[in-house]
């Protein structure tokens, strides 16, 4: 029992949990933000990821004490408008069916196109491959992540 | 034509009281299952208001899984009412008794085709009152008139009522009729390239699925049901469980225990912390290989024959040879990504429920008999379900929440673990398909022969009435076929399994068609025929329409070109839930034995097809989760446990492994047809048909895992 600063999506929050804690549930149940899903608790599916510190990581596998002090990114703040490349992609390309899995998927889009602008096929299997979707939305995905990367060139 | 109604008692809808002057027009719409009033006695169920402001109100009795329906029955009202796209907004349903909403069940893949006529019709009749209005208040003719984008004009003069200005008017019209429909030419967003409704809110969190529904005060619970299938619970020791801070209470409930906490952390881990003490009951020796035997010896028994053409059973008793062959079908677990999950709120004897369901009156029903209360006692609110699939067709979990609700005295949202699901699923049933081909002293084919066993779903609770009745519904894609078989027999052997089972999605067609689709080809073989004309023979005049589709995926895909080496291609075809659809796939093995898919053609001819980019949706989707099927899935048994639990144990497909799909469209004529379920049953056997041309290898056992090549 002790208290945690995080920094979500640039608002400060204190909050008063386990030290075990996982950070999903900290998101979702004390923060309020239920953008970022819980799909198996185990790290399989990464529809719970987030930026911690610029990096991608599955929240369900952060304790809340070991992000103590971390500035974090969900999907509630990739824009104030749904005006990041990504989603204006995503909505183009129109993607999600369920959309469950989706707010993993497209951070992971970000963070792709953070590290490799312009990705291959080849590079999108590599870092994507470990997000699943049940609904079978994978080559929309593809797609979505060719025109963001394409928007972002231009930008 | 439907009769419309207009509708003056609004309190149904959940509107506010005091809303006057609105234009509510209702429609009745059949369904085959649903219990109707008697005859002549038909009640409205489907619900379009035009408000004094202009807005139009649309109240849709069918949930939104990720299907896509509610855009294309958005489409309907849209294009028949004559409004701005941006007009309309849809209120889901409370869940209500069938008698007025019928049924609001997504599932068979029918809420556009059933939707179509009335749904148009009632917004047609609408914009008819509509026009109407405005002529009687300018004095000039109707057929003067005409409607626009939300307004009437009056072209000679020049003159324009917005449809706000002219509700009350239009609501003392009389209702049409016959109200006139659109031509397909006139159609505005009918078969045109719209964006989904619910795509924006799922791009940045905002989207409220039942998981991330929130009430003041709001406790959490996990729950568990016994290990071992049938089990029961004995008792628990909560001392641990009660030392993790957040931790409030542990409750039973009719399906097991339920550990309720401030917060969903406190509930898992108090989950994991609690002794619990389970019977095994009468199960704790079940195996999957027990009942591979259990179906193998009923396949031996006498089965019961659904269908038989030309004297079949003698054609197979004189046959001068035959050739035999046995594909099956494991269990499957729907594994929607979204866990399962409702929330209860239960004051007294009525409580609301929050259900992100496919079956709402299901839950309203189930919760409502967990409390022991009138169904009309409960309010159930439908949300997004990330996910269904079939799954969501039942709803114990409404029944969980209701109970621990009513036991704490509070709301409360109760939530299953991933592994909860997988092991607590309702599964698709096991198959086991009997296949035999009869060939004269010439070797001319002479006969079919499809024998299923199978768990049925319908008869699992009945077994008595299952003794007597051939389930049909599990004879889907197995019986009733377009193909002109030489002689056919098609025979069904009941074997009920301990395991819960319900429809995934396209039910028996899938296990059916693979077992159909790929004998067919080991037909072919062995009459040295090409696999795609042997099926244009069959289907020559008795379905012109799948012999197009065939047709067109093989050219797509580029039927009888060489290949890449270790390269195959295979096809088939379903007609089921009234939409004809054929895959092409080309596939290979590599040398560690991995199946890749390299591309699917397919095509799909539902008729009008309302929604084009939500049939693509579908199909390319439908695509990976029948290859997800067709290559990993199966839930196994050992002592009486299902076996797996989290996507290690059950994986699904990923992006590198999921091939390219491109869909054509094809409208073949009325009627409309389903568009979410026959995209599945083709993939597996036109993979396995692929893998056959690539190594000569015949797949007849799902899932394929690795090949040994």
């Amino acid at each position: 029992m002790a208290s945690y600063t995080i920094t979500v999506n640039q608002r400060r929050h204190t909050v008063d949990v386990d030290e075990d804690t996982p950070l999903v549930w900290v998101l979702r149940d004390t923060v309020g933000l239920t953008g970022t899903k819980y799909g198996c608790g185990v790290g399989e599916c990464g529809a719970c990821s987030v930026f911690v510190n610029g990096s991608l990581v599955r929240s369900c596998q952060q304790q809340i004490s070991a992000v103590d002090g971390a500035v974090i990114q969900t999907i509630e703040g990739l824009s104030p408008d749904r005006g990041h490349p990504v989603q204006r992609a995503w909505i183009a390309e129109q993607v999600p069916q369920c959309g469950w899995c989706h707010s993993g998927q497209m951070l992971a889009a970000v963070d792709l196109l953070h590290k490799i602008p312009q990705p291959t096929d080849a590079d999108i299997d590599a870092a994507m491959s470990p997000f699943l979707c049940r609904c079978g939305t994978y080559q929309r995905i593809r797609k979505a992540i060719h025109r963001a990367a394409g928007e972002v060139h231009h930008d | 034509m439907t009769e419309v109604f207009k509708i003056d008692r609004r309190d149904f809808l959940e509107v506010a009281a005091g809303a006057t002057g609105a234009l509510i027009l209702g429609v009745h719409v059949s369904f085959p299952t649903a219990a109707t009033g008697g005859a002549g006695e038909f009640k409205p169920n489907v619900f379009i208001t035009v408000e004094p402001d202009g807005r139009v109100v649309w109240y849709t009795p069918r949930p939104e899984m990720g299907q896509g329906s509610r855009t294309g029955l958005k489409m309907i009202v849209a294009d028949e009412l004559e409004v701005p796209w941006e007009s309309i907004e849809i209120r889901m349903a409370l869940a209500g008794p069938r008698e007025v909403w019928g049924s609001m069940t997504a599932g068979g893949s029918t809420s556009i085709r059933l939707f179509f006529g009335p749904l148009g019709d009632a917004a047609a009749a609408a914009r008819e009152m509509l026009v109407a209005a405005a002529a009687a208040r300018w004095g000039v003719p109707a057929s003067a008139c005409t409607a626009q984008l939300g307004k009437v004009l009056h072209q000679p003069t020049g003159r324009s009522l917005g449809y706000g200005e002219l509700t009350d008017d239009a609501a003392r019209q009389p209702v049409p009729a016959r109200p006139q429909r659109k031509e397909q030419s006139q159609y505005r967003y009918i078969g045109k390239e719209q964006p989904r409704v619910d795509i924006p809110e799922k791009t940045d969190g905002s989207a409220i699925y039942g998981l991330d529904f929130r009430l003041p005060g709001m406790k959490v619970a996990v729950v568990k049901r016994p290990p071992v299938i049938g089990g029961s619970l004995k008792g628990w020791d909560d001392t641990d469980a009660k030392q993790v801070r957040g931790v409030r209470q542990v409750v039973k409930i009719s399906a097991g225990v339920a550990v309720v906490a401030d917060h969903t952390w406190a509930a898992l881990k108090g989950m994991r912390r609690l002794k619990i003490d389970w019977d095994a009951g009468p199960n704790a020796d079940l195996s999957s290989a027990g009942i591979a035997a259990q179906l193998e010896r009923d396949g031996q028994a006498e089965p019961m024959v659904a269908e038989e053409t030309n004297n079949a059973r003698q054609v197979f008793a004189t046959a001068a040879k035959k050739i035999t062959a046995v594909y099956e079908c494991p269990f499957l677990s729907h594994s929607p990504l979204e866990p399962i999950n409702a929330t209860a709120d239960v004051k007294g004897d009525t409580a609301d429920v929050w259900v992100p369901t496919q079956a709402p009156q299901g839950g309203q029903a189930t919760a409502a008999r967990a409390l022991g209360v009138p169904v009309e006692n409960v309010r159930l609110h439908t949300l997004y379900s990330g996910g269904g699939f079939g799954r969501r067709l039942d709803s114990d979990w409404a029944a969980d929440a209701a109970e621990v609700s009513r036991a704490i005295g509070g709301p409360v949202q109760v939530m299953w673990t991933r592994e909860e699901d997988t092991t607590h699923g309702r599964y698709r049933p096991i198959s086991r398909h009997q296949m035999e081909a009869a060939f004269d002293a010439s070797g001319k084919w002479i006969g079919w022969r499809h024998r299923v066993i199978a768990h049925s779903n319908r008869f699992a609770s009945n077994p008595e009435q299952g003794q007597n009745e051939v389930d049909r519904g599990a004879l889907s894609g197995a019986m009733g076929l377009a193909y002109k078989w030489p002689a056919s027999l098609i025979e069904w052997k009941m074997s009920n399994t301990p395991l819960s089972c319900a429809a995934f999605r396209s039910v028996y067609a899938q296990q059916n068609c693979f077992a159909t689709e790929a004998f067919l080809d080991e037909i072919a073989h062995e009459l040295k025929r090409d696999p795609l004309e042997l099926r244009l023979e069959l289907l020559d005049g008795s379905d012109n329409r799948q012999r197009a589709l065939l047709e067109r995926v093989a050219e797509a895909i580029g039927w009888g070109r060489k290949l890449p080496a270790g390269h195959g291609l295979g096809l088939a075809v379903t007609f089921c839930f009234g939409g004809r659809l054929a895959h092409a796939v080309e596939a290979s093995v590599d040398a560690a034995g991995k199946i890749r898919v390299h591309r699917v053609e397919s095509a799909i001819d539902s008729g009008l097809v309302v929604y084009p980019d939500g049939t693509r949706q579908q199909t390319e989707g439908g695509v990976v989760l029948a290859l997800t099927g067709a290559v990993y899935s199966q839930i196994t048994v050992a002592n009486g446990q299902v076996q797996q639990s989290t996507f290690t144990g059950y994986p699904l497909v990923t992006i590198d492994e999921a091939p390219q799909v491109n869909v054509q469209i094809v409208n073949g004529g009325d009627p409309i047809g389903g568009v979410g379920e026959p995209p599945i049953p083709p993939l597996a056997p036109a993979l396995s048909n692929a893998v056959f041309a690539a190594t000569g290898k015949r797949l007849r056992k799902m899932p394929f895992g690795k090949v040994a090549v």
